[in-house]
């Protein structure tokens, strides 16, 4: 094996930790968002529920990567932002793709969280009432545990995507998986070898995830259903 | 006589210009068992949905143990622990182990320490003659199984009165009996009923009085002995006759 691949090698567990790092707090973020849009959409109406909903159809209706770009070139542009405490995460290329990432699949999953709990039949909602369960505790002892075991399947879609959406931090000087090989590749001028290294990389890392949300999806399945 | 458990006074509901519920005079004495039947359509359900605030009324008064039920519904946590509910579908938690759907008010609601809650749960499981279902989830029993459960869920909370909704309309026939004999137990043990049923044997068996409903109005009300010897209104006979023609 010549000398750049030894090198390439080298380098590639620090691009796959800054990568799997990406993703998995974007992940974390991004259903911390849905749990809470998504839930608040299910019990809200009206002009509330109209006013949030505009989280999820401005971030799911615009690009990544605008979004990415808003962020690390735009966010510098706001004073109070470059000021204030979070600058300190925000400021960094890092803080700004997991920014982006998180509100982008948070926006996805909000409407998946949302179209879950309501898939959930409202004799479940009656019988918590009946009992004198109120709103919240019906939401979580009941719609919220049935809701998860719906979306687990989803959830693994849910971390490729976001595995997939972290390649563009490359956009942002970020040396994730996607960023060496693009460095590589300009040393070497052979494109298409290590492209195909990443993407195998990226390929393998998808399906140990999604392998292990078809373990929780066993794990936590309802016997009798 | 003490004062009714359940007092409905002019009470009127609409769905947007659907009138559902008609002037609806109506009470329950501490005890009694009452069945309402008459035609789909005719309010029964609407009706009993109302006493635990399942429903919202635009007019008349409804007093549930004494505390009036309001639109703004402040005070109807206290009615619902006092008013147990059984629905046609179950509406059993899935996702839960049948111990762990009678647990649920008791944990949540009365805030019951886990231990004293096991206990009151498997005490009513015994009464309804399912105890070694204990640790099975809902999807794993059948209908008529599914239905008992429900019925101690309910009595899990020590309701002053039990509510029933159509609760064999959705069991396959064979399993219609495993339900109203745990339904005629309760009402021997003193409990105060309002079921909405079709089951005529039943109401024969158990019901002090029975109300007949046609869109949204208490056509006829009478003791159980009077309203099938001797039905005064006509919407009655032809009803009693159609349901009791096999």
């Amino acid at each position: 094996m010549s000398d750049i691949w030894l090198n390439f090698i080298d380098k590639l567990p620090d691009a796959v930790v800054l990568t799997a790092m990406i993703t998995f707090i974007g992940f974390f973020l991004a259903q911390t968002i849905a749990l809470i849009c998504g839930s608040l959409l299910h019990v809200t109406s009206g002009w509330t529920r109209r006013v949030i909903r505009i989280y999820p159809f401005v971030f799911r209706g615009t690009p990544l990567l605008i979004q990415l770009f808003l962020f690390y070139y735009g966010l510098s542009q706001i004073e109070w932002i470059r000021e204030s405490i979070i600058w300190g995460i925000l400021g960094t290329p890092v803080g700004c793709i997991i920014l982006a990432v998180s509100l982008n699949a948070g926006a996805y999953s909000s409407e998946l969280m949302l179209g879950a709990l309501q898939n959930i039949p409202e004799g479940q909602r009656e019988a918590g009432k009946a009992i004198g369960l109120s709103r919240l505790k019906i939401l979580v002892l009941i719609e919220l545990p049935q809701a998860y075991r719906f979306l687990i399947p989803s959830l693994s879609n849910e971390v490729i995507f976001i595995l997939k959406g972290s390649a563009l931090a490359s956009m942002i000087t970020l040396m994730e998986l996607t960023g060496i090989t693009k460095t590589f590749i300009a040393k070497t001028f052979s494109p298409f070898e290590f492209f195909i290294a990443a993407g195998l990389i990226y390929l393998l890392i998808g399906y140990a995830l999604s392998q292990g949300f078809r373990w929780l999806e066993k794990k936590y399945a309802i016997p009798g259903r | 006589m003490s004062e009714p458990i359940i007092k409905m006074t002019g009470v009127n509901k609409w769905y947007d210009s659907y009138h559902a519920l008609r002037n609806i005079d109506f009470n329950v004495n501490n005890g009694e068992k009452i069945v309402v039947c008459g035609p789909s359509g005719s309010g029964k359900s609407t009706m009993i949905r109302t006493l635990n605030g399942l429903e919202a009324h635009q007019e008349g008064e409804i007093i549930v143990d004494g505390t009036e039920l309001h639109s703004d519904m402040k005070n109807i946590d206290h009615i619902r622990m006092e008013v147990g509910m059984v629905f046609q579908h179950f509406n059993l938690f899935p996702h839960m182990t049948v111990l762990e759907n009678l647990m649920l008010g008791l944990k949540w609601v009365r805030k019951t320490p886990d231990k004293e809650a096991h206990k009151i749960a498997i005490k009513y499981l015994d009464k309804v003659h399912i105890t070694e279902q204990a640790y099975k989830y809902p999807g794993q029993l059948s209908g008529g199984q599914q239905q008992r459960v429900a019925i101690a869920r309910a009595l899990c909370m020590n309701p002053k009165v039990m509510l029933f909704d159509e609760p064999t309309s959705a069991l396959d026939p064979e399993m219609v009996n495993e339900v109203l004999d745990t339904m005629i137990e309760l009402a021997d043990d003193g409990m105060t009923m309002v079921c909405v049923t079709h089951e005529m044997g039943f109401a024969k068996a158990v019901a002090d009085r029975v109300i007949f409903m046609e869109a949204g109005e208490i056509i006829e009300e009478n003791d159980a002995h009077n309203f099938f010897k001797n039905p005064q209104n006509d919407r009655t006979k032809s009803f009693l006759s159609q349901i009791l023609q096999h």
